[in-house]
């Protein structure tokens, strides 16, 4: 075996260690060291030159790649999850013909779209399953993200919370616990917009709260613009704060008239 | 290179994004001879890039994987594809 592909390995097994041993911090270290040493090999992505050891070289930093992912979402760090994403990706669109595919691929496709989602990047989530074969998205990995989208622009958001009793894969609950911080700003935003106040008791119902005290947390943190008072939650100073402008009804109504008038004339 | 066989750079300039050096300068250098066939995505890149290069006097010290990267290079190749259809543009407005 090539010296270079064996230290790349046995790193490797360790940080496969680390990770199991959920040593992070490690993990972390071990895997810079391993993207400085992959980018030593020819066979990689742009280059895919036809070395000896092309195969198994694409198929440990596929590996590595899949893993970095993973480990992403352990450490909870969003950044590092699309870093990784999108250098994993040319080992699923463009090295597909020089390998086998990988029983992570689908798994870690479904969590790129689920990310896309919980930062309510509605455009980059189409964009991406436009990009996925038929056969794709009959997985159930990628299916679960799919509905949950329908669900979220339906505004059907107890599906969408419901929808984390049955993840495909355990390394989606990260995410679908960001995706119901995501829902319940959503369902805030449209309260706010709808109500002049409500219940304590209502509203901690709508946000999904299970105490009041988190309910008052909440506001604190995220609507310090929110006024509590009487037992009840007053979105009044949030509405004078961001003042809707009325629509000029009756000069609309004038100029559709006069251009239609126009029109008439023309003919 | 005579055919490009990557889809896309962005697994590339996902790389210019790791904290690591060496990562970067490995990142450009591929970049460098993809920036005839990718240009478009590398233009809101370009000026992050010089700046790795400015940046890091390490840079000479750095072997293999660095040896090819040349900032001018970079930066000439660059703005040859820019030239281009910018005068295409150029002559598509004096037609009209």
């Amino acid at each position: 075996m090539d010296p270079k592909l064996k230290e790349v390995s046995q790193l490797f097994d360790r940080f496969k260690a680390s990770f199991l041993r959920n040593d992070f911090d490690n993990c972390s270290n071990l895997l810079s060291q391993l993207k400085v040493l992959l980018t030593g090999f020819r066979s990689l992505p742009p280059l895919f030159a036809d070395t000896p050891n092309a195969v198994h070289e694409l198929t440990i930093a596929r590996d590595i790649y899949e893993h970095a992912v993973v480990l992403s979402v352990k450490i909870e760090d969003q950044d590092a999850f699309e870093r990784d994403f999108f250098q994993l990706k040319p080992y699923y669109t463009d090295a597909c013909n020089r390998l086998p595919p990988s029983p992570q691929e689908y798994p870690i496709l479904g969590l790129n779209l689920l990310r896309l989602l919980v930062q309510n990047r509605i455009a980059e989530f189409h964009t991406e399953l436009e990009l996925l074969s038929s056969a794709a998205l009959e997985n159930p990995c990628i299916k679960h993200a799919v509905e949950l989208e329908q669900s979220f622009m339906e505004g059907a958001y107890n599906r969408v919370l419901s929808a984390r009793q049955t993840v495909p894969h355990d390394t989606y609950v990260y995410f679908m616990d960001l995706l119901a911080k995501t829902v319940r700003d959503e369902i805030a935003g449209c309260s706010e917009k709808a109500y002049d106040y409500l219940s304590i008791k209502d509203a901690k119902q709508m946000l999904l709260f299970s105490s009041d005290q988190e309910l008052l947390e909440y506001i604190k943190e995220e609507h310090p613009e929110w006024e509590i008072k009487n037992d009840s939650v007053f979105f009044q100073k949030a509405k004078e704060s961001a003042p809707c402008k009325e629509i000029p009804s009756l000069q609309l109504i004038n100029q559709t008239l006069s251009y239609a008038r126009e029109l008439e004339r023309i003919v | 290179m005579a055919t490009t066989l990557v889809s896309s750079v962005g697994g590339m300039l996902a790389m210019l994004n790791e904290p690591h050096l060496s990562v970067k300068l490995h990142a450009l250098s591929n970049l460098n001879n993809l920036v005839e066939t990718f240009w478009p995505p590398l233009v809101d890149s370009l000026n992050y890039a010089v700046c790795i290069f400015q940046g890091n006097p390490e840079t000479q010290g750095l072997k293999a994987t660095s040896a090819n990267i040349n900032n001018d290079q970079f930066g000439h190749k660059f703005e040859i594809s820019c030239k281009a259809p910018m005068k295409k543009g150029g002559e598509i407005n004096k037609n009209k």
